[in-house]
């Protein structure tokens, strides 16, 4: 039995009070609206959250707007989805009661709007990363002499979930120490193997013995990825 | 590889991670420019290349879930020190925390009903009722009607779809009050507190906005007493 003094209100009654104290200022908060969390947390109550959702589905759009003023109407939906699925899991995960952490509804929409805030950077990062495979594609289309390859891989989008096949399989499949490093070095701090030989000479003594290790890697790589369907792995 | 190497002594492993690198020597380019098979190749390494990376971009950073939970105090003493031990040397994540940080602490982050309350005139949230009649959403095949209600007043506003190829919308609107027009306002679209654009309303009582991209917009009317406000006004 929860010890909230609104606990016993009817929901409809605690949604419609909190769609009022929403109206008002602050100074005549009564509970109601964080009465509305805390049974959709702690209760796991599917009409409060439903209830949530449409009371503050605008709001968290807003906010999703004021963090990336450039998004689309379809992506700033997708960060409002991410962070209520981030908000929710937060809780779930841990079997906390709200007051643990917030005595006032001003934390709890804090902690809302870090969320979105969460799930704006989470973006931005996906953003990134697409744009440094389209980068990284084009330089080193820059450096060849001759353009063999087709570039239509450079149109399609690479799904989140592509890329976390590749990292898996770099987690399960690369598990040498000196491939390990020059894949760091390669591709995460996007070092030439000519960097690589003057850095770490001594595990690395030729730019030849860095290109090997490389290609080796990559075309087990391209077995794996490249040849099989890995969005179904 | 379907194809097989024309001649597989001149090239040895390395070479097509030099020739993508640019440092391969003119022998190797010149037999990859020769050979199907390993220019084939090449580009498939390419594209690989390409993918480690993307999916390797910034691979030790904690994601941003993490760096939300870690400065919301709800990590473990484990995670929490590995978090921290990474932000001492990642300038990005730093930048991050400091991002979510500061959303905590916005809590005067006011509405835009909330701001002009401040001006001490009196705020009206203006909201959209369905249209009288169906056939009027769509006269002319190519409007959209909506019509807010707010108090006594009404707004109208007519928003004409973007022509193929294009984003842009335009937006003609009349405002009354009671069955009269009222004149003397000044419209304002915003999004995200910019001024997007702008119009007076004249003496029938119309007003009109032109070159609209797509968004999510408040608008504002503001009369010399009374701001109207139309919060979540979405041009898809």
């Amino acid at each position: 039995m929860s010890e909230h003094p609104l606990a016993q209100a009817a929901l409809d009654e605690i949604v419609r009070r909190c769609r009022e104290e929403q109206r008002r200022s602050s100074a005549e908060e009564n509970g109601y609206c964080y009465e509305l969390f805390r049974r959709a947390i702690e209760e796991r109550c599917d009409e409060a959250w439903t209830a949530i959702q449409q009371q503050y589905g605008p709001l968290l759009l807003k906010w999703a707007h004021a963090r990336m003023s450039d998004l689309t109407v379809q992506e700033a939906e997708d960060i409002v989805g991410e962070a209520i699925s981030k908000f929710l899991k937060t809780w779930a995960q841990r079997d906390i009661r709200l007051s643990e952490h917030f005595e006032h509804i001003g934390g709890v929409l804090g902690y809302l709007r870090q969320c979105v805030t969460a799930a704006a950077i989470n973006h931005a990062r996906r953003g990134a990363r697409e744009q440094r495979r389209i980068e990284w594609a084009r330089a080193t289309q820059d450096k060849v002499s001759s353009s063999p390859c087709d570039e239509t891989f450079l149109d399609e989008i690479c799904a989140e979930e592509q890329l976390e096949a590749v990292r898996e399989w770099i987690r399960t499949c690369v598990t040498d120490p000196q491939e390990q490093l020059i894949l760091m070095l390669s591709f995460e701090r996007g070092l030439s193997p000519a960097e690589i030989v003057r850095l770490y000479p001594h595990e690395f003594p030729t730019t030849t013995v860095v290109n090997r290790i490389k290609e080796r890697v990559c075309k087990r790589a391209k077995r794996a990825l490249l040849n099989s369907d890995y969005d179904e792995q | 590889m379907s194809e097989h190497c024309i001649a597989p002594d001149e090239i040895h492993e390395g070479d097509l991670a030099a020739y993508l690198d640019g440092s391969a020597t003119p022998e190797v380019i010149a037999h990859i420019e020769r050979c199907p098979a390993c220019a084939a190749e090449a580009a498939a390494l390419r594209q690989v290349e390409a993918l480690f990376a993307a999916a390797l971009y910034r691979a030790d950073c904690p994601p941003p879930d993490q760096l939300l939970e870690y400065q919301a105090g709800l990590l473990n003493g484990k995670e929490r020190r590995a978090v921290a031990q990474h932000l001492k040397g990642c300038a990005e994540c730093r930048q991050e925390l400091a991002r979510l940080k500061r959303a905590a602490q916005e809590p005067g982050e006011w509405s835009l009903v909330e701001q002009l309350k401040q001006s001490g005139k009196q705020v009206l949230v203006a909201l959209l009722t369905p249209a009288p009649r169906p056939a009027l959403a769509f006269r002319g095949g190519e409007k959209r009607e909506r019509v807010y209600r707010a108090n006594g007043y009404q707004i109208i506003l007519a928003l004409t779809e973007p022509v193929a190829g294009e984003r842009l919308w335009q937006i003609e609107g009349q405002v009354m009050r009671g069955g009269t027009v009222t004149p003397q306002g000044k419209v304002c679209l915003l999004k995200a507190a910019e001024r997007i654009a702008g119009d007076c309303v004249d003496e029938m009582g119309y007003f009109a906005l032109e070159n609209v991209p797509a968004g999510h917009y408040a608008l504002q009317i503001e009369f010399p007493d009374t701001y109207i406000v139309i919060e979540n006004f979405d041009l898809p």
